[in-house]
């Protein structure tokens, strides 16, 4: 149809001469994306681990800090009860055919071997 | 953009190296075909040259698009702007495998184009009154010497929706799908707009068939 092909040369026409932006408005369009670019994520590479030493090996067979950490408390608990005066066990005390001055946890061991007659 | 400790910015700085070069390679391996998927995930990436390359590549059409809608240019550069704004702005969110970049660039092209034009019918009685009352006339006012100026001026009497579909299949070349995807309309409903763009069209340009070249016959 004669006024088809018409209408394609309009068509045509106006393909070969598309409205452009200028270059000042890609270069502000390329200016604001930078702007708002996501930062990069840093393509460097992992820091790999320090080496074990052997406090580091020690510790990790024990099972760690939490587990030195009971260990030191239950440690310094004992040197406590041993070195303190444990007033609560204290006095004279009669136990069968003995008897003296009970100072503390170390003399009621004693004491008990002696009853035993170990 | 906030100040980046000193450290951080040696690291992007060698970062952003690494990623250029990765961003030549990606587009040295896909030839100068690079999609406008893998550019913009590149820009995601914090390729320093993606923004430039999806700018030159994109923004003409967004442009070209708002202008053979609107007929003016300034307008046309705002929705550019705009349109690449929102871009930038859905780039970390990209999801590939979606919507073609294009196809979404040119969706948003057309809307903005359209919330203006709907504007404009907003404005003064008078303004409406004067493209309502001469489509011929007003043709007439506005055609050049050139066919592609009587065709711009032709198009501006379409009805909006006309336009935009004649615009987009035969002054973009865009398939009938990809358009019923950006008008967000069926395909049928793609050819029935196009056909009736076509007629309105050569209607309205069949009288400066002889200022425009074309002999009687």
């Amino acid at each position: 149809m004669p006024e088809e092909m018409e209408l394609e040369t309009f068509f045509a026409a106006a393909r070969a001469d598309p409205p452009a932006p200028s270059q000042a408005l890609l270069a502000r369009i390329a200016d604001e994306g930078r702007a708002l670019q996501p930062r990069g994520r840093p393509l460097v590479a992992p820091v790999p681990p320090r080496g074990k030493g052997t406090f580091r090996s020690v510790l990790d067979s024990i099972g760690g800090w939490p587990v030195l950490g009971g260990l030191m408390t239950a440690g310094c608990a004992g040197l406590w009860l041993g070195l303190s005066d444990a007033g609560g066990l204290g006095g004279y005390v009669y136990a069968g055919g003995s008897e003296g001055w009970l100072y503390g946890p170390a003399d009621l061991v004693a004491l008990a071997v002696t009853e035993d007659g170990v | 953009m906030p100040d980046l400790p000193a450290h951080g910015a040696m690291n992007e700085g060698r970062g952003s190296r690494v990623q250029s070069a990765a961003g030549r390679k990606a587009r040295e391996g896909a030839g100068e075909a690079a999609s406008d998927e893998v550019l913009l995930a590149l820009y995601g990436a914090g390729d320093p040259a993606a923004a430039r390359s999806l700018a030159d590549r994109l923004a003409p059409l967004a442009f070209r698009v708002a202008q053979r809608m609107l007929g003016d240019a300034a307008e046309a550069e705002d929705i550019a702007q705009e349109a690449m704004l929102r871009l930038w702005r859905a780039a970390p969110g990209w999801q590939p495998g979606g919507a073609r970049v294009s196809t979404w660039l040119y969706r948003v092209a057309v809307n903005l184009a359209t919330d203006r034009l709907r504007r404009r019918r907003t404005g003064p009685l008078d303004e409406a009154g004067e493209v309502a009352d001469g489509r011929p006339g007003a043709v007439s006012a506005l055609i050049e010497a050139d066919r592609a100026q009587a065709l711009g001026a032709a198009l501006m009497c379409l009805p909006e929706r006309q336009r935009q579909a004649v615009v987009l299949r035969h002054l973009e070349g865009l398939a009938n799908p990809e358009i019923a995807e950006i008008m967000d309309v069926g395909v049928e409903a793609v050819e029935s707009l196009t056909a009736r763009g076509r007629r309105a069209l050569q209607a309205a340009l069949s009288g400066r068939r002889d200022e425009l070249g074309y002999e009687e016959g």
